[in-house]
């Protein structure tokens, strides 16, 4: 079986190639103090700026506005135990501790509901959402209580869908209404939401957001950044030339770089979360096998669009600017540090463009459990870029000079 | 068939354009398995080009190359070749910081066949050496060590492109002692130079590249004999006066002044010597000195292309 054992061999070779390569940018790397250094010490910094400059002002309560049209109560014996204003008082009206702990501050709106609609004064007054208990809904909460037939009392949520803290404030508001279900009506009462919804992200945070997020932004810079000086390098050293000349393949040294850009990969989400734990209480919800490929497919999507950087660009400088004109943009744009949703359309749209804005979504939707059901759709788009980036940049990497 | 075995490289008809420039024009050589062949011209003249081609890493424009009976146009070929070749680029840097055995290893597991990494060590005597990193290493020990690199897979031909470039001349000559060394090993050796007592030194063959164009190829002294001319006599004096007699005096051999105010003549003819000797004792004219000189490579060059090459051993190319 000579056949056998030549293949045999050739895989043998290949591998002690790949790690060869591996073992020597490991070694390298280690060795480069500053390269080390900035890469592991970046994301910390990062956490903990923008944890403290964005999480401290999200923290800040979110302002409801609401508009109680079910008045004509008002003054009746059972004022007190009216639904409406109940339902108010449990949202934390006139009550800031409870308010606070809910996260809410409620604002009374005054519509003038003759002469504009709801949307078009949310529009105009820049209102993320606002609560309406529609005139008659008191009454036809008491109607249930005592008859089983009566129609359903429906309570309106109206909310711009580009505010990330929509979702928030109604399942704020749903798991309000639900307790006094529960406790008091035992009846069927439903927010009745107006617009469409976007995805919910219940209990969301910055710092929830931010972990995620740098941590893919990192990955995403130090790979490429990495990865283009190092080819740059290679090729002015004369390196390049070596292997060109010598039986390793393109795809094992730019493979061995893809695996060398994962091991740093998994030691950077590490770190990100232990200090969004140990500085913020970031809670990792699960750790789930798929975050693994999450890794390893973010870290070949930059490691190969690296590649193409490098392959048309090829003085250091030149190429190092290249690639930071794209890092740097989509650092902010692509919605991984600061959430997409909060931006205007247009600006969502170009979020979309960039490869970070999937990477960081599926990352971030697997690490908050609640959400982890959106992960697949970001997950899938990040393994199709890994395999189609690393593969296009494997393959027009050019060895042989012109 | 057996032809094309009995070398270790034929290159027929190679061109290569940079888009109007023509670094290499219509080369054709033969390298015989087991020799020492240098390229030697000046700086431009399309070494590094030829050799790049040679060695599978550029693209020709035209022309066929066989390395080892072995066509670099075939995918499978080429990949053969590169496993038995061996190259030093000319401007060339392994890792950093990497000591010289981890380079030495590095490099050994980009192939299948190794050699002994403290017999490469030994090789170039880097023994010393060993665990410093390659950036501690001065200009002429990291050549040496891209000398060993190029040997780890213990290669039939060994591609060395300007191998003792900006070296002093003791480490200069420590290098030849290597590329000695593996030729004597049977290894099959191509190097390019600018130093014309290099390529005397150490080349069986010779070939002379000026602007993409072979100009000739032979052995050191087959080309001094073909285009060198005869010997020369150098006639030494201290004042124009007696110079002016020497000249007349020798006039029917078709004297030359060179620029150190020495006459020369060319000694074409058997006994031209005694004859010079004898007209100047004849003549009783004051000279200083008589010598006789072979022709060099530079004044094949110069014969050849019409331009001085411009570097000897002694003035010194920095990097
Ligand atoms: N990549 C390139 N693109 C365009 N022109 C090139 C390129 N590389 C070399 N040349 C030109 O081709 C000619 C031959 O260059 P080459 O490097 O082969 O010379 P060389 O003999 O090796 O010179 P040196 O002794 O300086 O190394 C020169 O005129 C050079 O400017
Ligand atoms: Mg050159």
């Amino acid at each position: 079986m000579p056949e056998q054992e030549t293949f045999t061999k050739k895989i043998y070779l290949s591998l002690r190639r790949i790690y060869g390569q591996t073992v020597s940018t490991a070694i390298r790397w280690v060795r480069s103090g500053p390269a080390l250094f900035f890469t592991f010490i970046y994301p910390i910094i990062m956490i903990l700026l923008f944890g403290y400059i964005f999480g401290a002002t999200d923290d800040s309560l979110y302002t409801l506005n609401y508009l109680n049209e079910d008045v004509y109560q008002v003054g009746d014996n059972t004022y007190a135990f009216n639904p409406a204003n109940q339902i108010l008082q449990n949202l934390g009206l006139n009550n800031d501790t409870l308010a606070e702990s809910l996260n809410l501050k409620l604002v009374q709106a005054s519509i003038e509901t003759s002469s504009i609609t709801y949307n078009d004064w949310m529009k105009n007054n820049d209102i993320p959402y606002l609560l309406v208990i529609p005139s008659g809904w008191s009454a036809a909460v008491n109607e249930s209580k005592v008859n089983a037939t009566a129609p359903q009392a429906l309570i309106e949520y109206y909310y711009d869908p580009s505010y990330t803290s929509s979702s928030i404030v109604q399942s704020i508001i749903d798991n309000v209404l639900q307790e006094m279900n529960i406790a008091e009506f035992s009846i069927p009462t439903v927010v009745d939401v107006v617009a469409s919804t976007t995805p919910n992200r219940e209990g969301l945070t910055y710092i929830d957001f931010i972990v995620p997020g740098m941590i893919m932004v990192t990955i995403s810079t130090s790979s490429m950044m990495g990865m283009v000086s190092m080819v740059t390098e290679d090729r002015q050293s004369g390196k390049i030339d070596k292997y060109s000349a010598s039986p390793l393949k393109k795809w094992e040294w730019a493979l061995s770089h893809g695996l060398w850009h994962t091991c740093t990969s998994f030691a950077i989400s590490i770190l990100s979360v232990l200090t969004g734990w140990i500085v913020f209480g970031f809670q990792l919800s699960t750790i789930h096998p798929l975050m693994i490929g999450v890794l390893i497919f973010g870290s070949m999507t930059f490691t190969g669009l690296a590649l193409v950087i490098s392959r048309f660009v090829k003085k250091t400088e030149a190429a190092m600017a290249a690639t930071m004109s794209f890092v740097f943009p989509q650092m902010f744009l692509s919605g991984a540090i600061l959430p997409a949703e909060i931006m205007p359309d247009f600006m969502q749209t170009i979020a979309k463009i960039f490869p970070l804005y999937y990477v960081s979504e599926a990352m971030r939707n697997m690490m908050l459990e609640s959400t982890f059901h959106l992960a697949w759709v970001p997950l899938g788009i990040t393994i199709g870029m890994g395999v189609v980036f690393f593969t296009v940049g494997s393959i027009i990497t050019d060895w042989r000079k012109e | 068939m057996s032809d094309v075995e009995d070398y270790a490289i034929v290159v027929e008809d190679l061109v290569k354009k940079y888009g109007d420039l023509i670094a290499v024009n219509n080369l054709s050589l033969k390298i015989k398995r087991g020799e020492i062949f240098a390229f030697l011209g000046p700086n431009g003249a399309g070494k590094t080009t030829a050799i790049e081609i040679l060695e599978g890493i550029r693209k020709k424009t035209s022309g066929k190359v066989i390395v080892l009976g072995k066509d670099i146009d075939k995918r499978k070929e080429l990949d053969q070749i590169k496993k038995i070749i061996g190259t030093l680029p000319q401007e060339f840097n392994t890792h950093l910081n990497l000591t010289v055995k981890e380079n030495l290893r590095f490099w050994s597991r980009m192939y299948g066949k190794n050699i002994p990494i403290e017999d490469l060590i030994a090789l170039v005597k880097l023994e010393d050496k060993a665990n410093v990193q390659y950036k501690n290493l001065s200009g002429g020990l990291k050549r040496r060590l891209g000398i060993a690199i190029s040997l780890v897979n213990d290669p039939e031909l060994v591609f060395l492109d300007e191998p003792t470039t900006g070296l002093d001349p003791r480490a200069r000559r420590e290098t030849w002692e290597i590329i000695k060394g593996l030729k004597e090993q049977g290894k099959t050796i191509f190097l390019t130079t600018h130093y014309m007592e290099e390529a005397h030194v150490l080349a069986d063959n010779v070939g002379i590249i000026y602007k993409g164009e072979i100009m000739d190829i032979g052995t050191p002294t087959e080309l001094i004999d073909k285009h060198g001319g005869a010997n020369k006599i150098i006639v030494r004096c201290n004042d124009q006066e007696t110079r002016d007699q020497i000249y007349n005096i020798l006039f029917e051999m078709g004297p030359l002044e060179n620029d150190d105010g020495d006459i020369v003549i060319s000694a074409k003819k058997k006994g031209s010597i005694s004859k010079v000797v004898d007209l100047l004792e004849e003549n009783d004219v004051p000279y200083s000195d008589i010598v006789t000189q072979r022709p060099t490579l530079e004044d094949i060059f110069l014969t050849l292309t019409g331009e001085i090459l411009i570097t000897s051993t002694e003035t010194e190319e920095k990097t």
